[in-house]
């Protein structure tokens, strides 16, 4: 462990035109261990674009991402995944006809390299099963595991979206709209888990419940037109003109 | 010189001529694989259908030639016309596999067709005696059904362009192949464009083979013998870029008609080749956009 | 906890246990050789295609990979087992093993070439593929015979004692040891976690790819087992019937595949097995008929599933029995 420590992702002075379109323009933030750092900003800010330059799945015309100090700019996930860097989708991105275990399965074996074996039989990869029921059990979804994924109300589905994510042991974790569609009765264990989530753990959360962003959030960075508005605490965030004026009459999803 | 000169004229000639026919034939197939997003593998089986009408009615009723032309474009067209909204307009934007499969059984059930109306030997086809006799070029001696093809062909093309750049139904041909929900936001109706389209298509494929039935012979297992050609040339000019396909479609008939006087026994072998390394190279098309 | 965890034990089991209804088709097969002596070309045949349909299934099935070009391991293995043979080479086994390998190589070369593709481009270039090779040995005569084909494919007899007659008995269990055989690590690589890494790759690509997975690495993978499997199907072809035509490498051999695996059912292996024995069979039968007339059947036959019976003949039976049985929908 060297000193001074390296915070956990470092955005530096990303650009990216979709030729004459500026869809990012300078764009930085930092996110230290154990970060509870939001993204907000009016649709089309480029959030999601920001979040897909960081995983790798589009290239930024400019500027670099660093995971632990290490350059991982344009690297696939192939690279960056098993070094800890994890996404949710804003759209629920499953395997919709395999069954829950099956998809916590997908991620467990994906991030053991179990994936890789052929000859041993699933039921006797232990390590696994003993992952998903695990998973299962931390998410409250143990009831719905033998279920079909696209049997499940979109407010369960989302949990499983979030299982799949802490299944890759993430060490910086995106979330994208983890509370999008979901209907408020479900909310409440979706912001359970989200509490439970290690502290060590760093977290950006794009989402537009402010309610959800203004009590989970340590520090708040507004995205508009592509640019950072500005950055701060959530209490200087909810005082300023700025952000207001941009909201205005918008202050939930 | 003499020589290369006879023998580009000939490439030249034979090659765009046999590209000409290509062309007509595969235009339907760029449109339904751009604008519906349908790999239609049946789509020689319209070109074949109508080819097969025209020519029979040529030798068995004497039928004249631009007739059978003009009878060719009509057969597949209607045939295009019933069948896309039960067979085809079910499946767009569904499983590929699907798409894939129903095209499958389709073409297996024309070639059964075939065989079962017109016999499973090709079709004698007797050109008119104006188009059989020869024309002399100066550098050498033509068939006039050649420069008919070209000319026809052409002919054809110019209509397309102006069709897609100077009317309206071009251009909402032209926005609906870019973009697919742009153009229904905008209010065009793709669910009318589309059978209009796929039934021109069809005509156009059923009018090709028909024009071209001297040089590709039609019998029951057409569809399935030139499919790969068809695919390829739609698949190298991009999907939906018409133009381009028809630039595409001439250069392969140059190419495969200069391989076959030059290097007989591996022209068919290094077009494919050639074909796939293109594709490699660019698997969206020589032209196609950046998605 | 234990409760979690023994659930997701038993469905795990539940997707991959040995079933007695799985000992059915093995079974008819062995009865086959007993009640129908006299038709055991046709066996032959059921057997070799069964084995094609079924590496047919990992590609299509398990991993979602859309390709019009299977035949094309088919017909390699064929080639490779007749052209040493003729070449001077008779011994069966190695021949084997060799058109195996000449198989699962060009999968590898083909598979590295085109699976990070899909859709429609993917379908073209193996359909390009298929069509190369076809041209290839329609015109190289002097080494595959050209349009008439390799003659004089004659195996030596296997382990020296079993020779490939006419009464067709070496043939029938030659062919139905390696389809068991095959079977068995088929069967073995869909109840493993890799055959589950499949599923999602079919299931959603960009997911398993979001989530780390190197999609076209285990793509590569199973379509050069599964093109060795082709290959192999190839090769039994070759010594059973002494004879290798273009038909080996001819489109309609891919679209033929792709028929008998969706009436069967793809993505369950048995399906391979019921779709391809159903439709050999009754293809023999209908062929004294008039060819153009099955042709027309099945085309028909096609279409009607593609817009009504979704999961050919096994999603049949699946329904009937969960209608008779009030379980849930069948296991993908």
């Amino acid at each position: 462990m060297s000193t001074p420590r390296a915070a956990a992702l470092t955005v530096r002075g990303i650009h990216k035109n979709f030729g004459a379109l500026v869809v990012a323009r300078d764009i930085g933030l930092e996110l230290p261990e154990g970060a509870r750092h939001a993204l907000i900003g009016p649709n089309g800010a480029g959030k999601t674009t920001l979040v897909n330059m960081i995983t790798g799945a589009l290239r930024p015309d400019s500027g670099s991402i660093l995971l632990m100090g290490e350059d991982i700019t344009a690297q696939p996930p192939t690279w960056t995944v098993p070094r800890g860097l994890v996404r949710t989708f804003q759209i629920t991105n499953l395997f919709p006809r395999l069954r829950v275990w099956e998809n916590l399965a997908l991620a467990v074996a994906s991030r053991t390299g179990a994936d890789k074996n052929m000859f041993r039989a699933l039921p006797r990869q232990s390590a696994v099963l003993d992952e998903v029921a695990d998973l299962a059990q931390r998410v409250n979804l143990a009831g719905d595991i033998c279920r079909q994924v696209q049997e499940l109300p979109y407010g369960r589905q989302r949990l499983v979206e979030l299982a799949m994510a802490l299944a890759l042991h993430p060490r910086v974790l995106l979330l994208d709209e983890p509370a999008a569609g979901v209907p408020s009765v479900e909310t409440g264990r979706l912001l359970e888990v989200l509490q439970s989530l290690p502290a060590s753990m760093a977290i950006l959360m794009i989402d537009h419940d402010m309610d959800l962003v203004f009590s989970y959030a340590q520090r708040i960075t507004v995205l508009v037109g592509g640019t950072v508005l500005t950055e701060g605490t959530p209490e200087q965030i909810r005082a300023d003109e700025r952000v207001r004026d941009v909201y205005l009459g918008r202050r939930h999803k | 010189m003499d020589r290369l000169s006879s023998f580009l004229s000939f490439v030249l000639i034979d090659g765009i001529s046999y590209g000409m026919v290509l062309f007509l034939i595969s235009v339907g197939l760029s449109v339904t694989m751009g604008l519906m997003r349908f790999a239609n593998l049946a789509h020689g089986a319209f070109a074949a259908i109508g080819g097969a009408v025209a020519v029979s009615l040529m030798t068995s009723t004497g039928l004249p030639f631009l007739l059978a032309l003009v009878v060719a474009f009509a057969a597949s067209a209607l045939l295009g016309l019933l069948l896309e909204p039960i067979l085809y307009a079910p499946l767009y934007g569904g499983d590929e596999l699907d798409q894939v499969l129903m095209t499958i059984g389709l073409i297996f059930v024309a070639i059964a067709s075939l065989n079962l109306i017109f016999g499973s030997t090709p079709l004698p086809m007797r050109l008119p005696s104006w188009l059989a006799a020869s024309v002399d070029l100066r550098i050498r001696i033509v068939p006039a059904y050649r420069i008919f093809l070209i000319a026809v062909g052409a002919l054809l093309m110019l209509m397309l362009w102006l069709t897609l750049d100077r009317t309206e139904f071009g251009a909402r041909i032209r926005a609906a192949v870019e973009n697919p929900q742009m153009a229904q936001a905008v209010g065009i109706d793709t669910r009318h464009l589309f059978a209009v389209t796929f039934m021109l298509g069809c005509g156009l494929a059923g009018l090709g083979g028909a024009l071209g039935a001297q040089m590709l012979p039609i019998d029951p297992v057409y569809p399935l013998r030139y499919l790969a050609t068809f695919l390829i040339v739609v698949s190298i000019a991009g999907f939906g870029n018409i133009k381009e396909s028809a630039w595409v479609a001439i250069m392969l008939g140059v190419i495969e008609t200069a391989g076959r006087y030059l290097l007989p026994e591996i022209a068919a072998f290094l077009t494919y080749l050639i074909l796939i390394a293109v594709l490699l190279w660019r698997p969206n098309g020589l032209f196609s956009k950046p998605q | 906890m234990n409760d979690v965890r023994s659930i997701v034990e038993q469905q795990a089991r539940a997707g991959t246990r040995w079933r007695v209804v799985e000992a059915l088709p093995w079974l008819l097969f062995v009865g086959f050789y007993f009640l129908f002596e006299t038709r055991l070309a046709l066996g032959n045949s059921v057997l070799v295609m069964v084995l094609f349909t079924l590496s047919l299934d990992l590609v299509l099935g398990y991993a979602g990979i859309a390709t019009l070009g299977h035949a094309l391991f088919f017909g390699l293995g064929a080639y490779t087992a007749g052209i040493v043979i003729v070449a001077g080479w008779p011994e069966p086994f190695s021949g084997l093993l060799l058109a195996i390998l000449v198989a699962a190589a060009a999968a590898v070369i083909t598979g590295m070439l085109l699976l990070h593709l899909h859709g429609n481009t993917l379908l073209m270039l193996t359909l390009a593929f298929l069509v190369l090779a076809y041209e290839a040995a329609n015109k190289w005569t002097s080494v595959t015979g050209g349009d008439d084909g390799l003659q004089g494919v004659a195996a030596s007899p296997l382990l020296g004692v079993f020779a490939f007659d006419l009464r067709g008995q070496t043939r029938y269990w030659y062919a139905l040891f390696l389809l068991a055989v095959l079977f068995l690590v088929a069967r073995a690589i869909a109840a493993s976690q890799f055959g589950l890494a499949l599923k999602g790759i079919r299931e959603n690509a960009g997911r398993m790819r979001a989530m780390g997975v190197p999609v076209k690495r285990h793509l590569v993978v199973i379509y050069s087992i599964a093109g060795g499997m082709a290959g192999a199907a190839g090769a039994i072809s070759a010594h059973s019937t002494g004879f290798v035509g273009l038909d080996t490498l001819a489109i309609a051999l891919s679209a033929n595949g792709l028929v008998m695996l969706v009436l069967g059912g793809w993505g369950r292996l048995y399906g391979a097995i019921v779709g391809a024995s159903f439709y050999v069979i009754l293809q023999h039968f209908a062929s004294s008929w008039n060819p153009f007339h099955w042709m027309f059947l099945v085309g028909a036959a096609l279409i009607m599933i593609v817009r009504f019976g979704k999961g050919g003949l096994l999603g049949v039976a699946d329904r009937i029995r969960n209608r008779l049985g009030g379980r849930e929908g069948a296991d993908r």
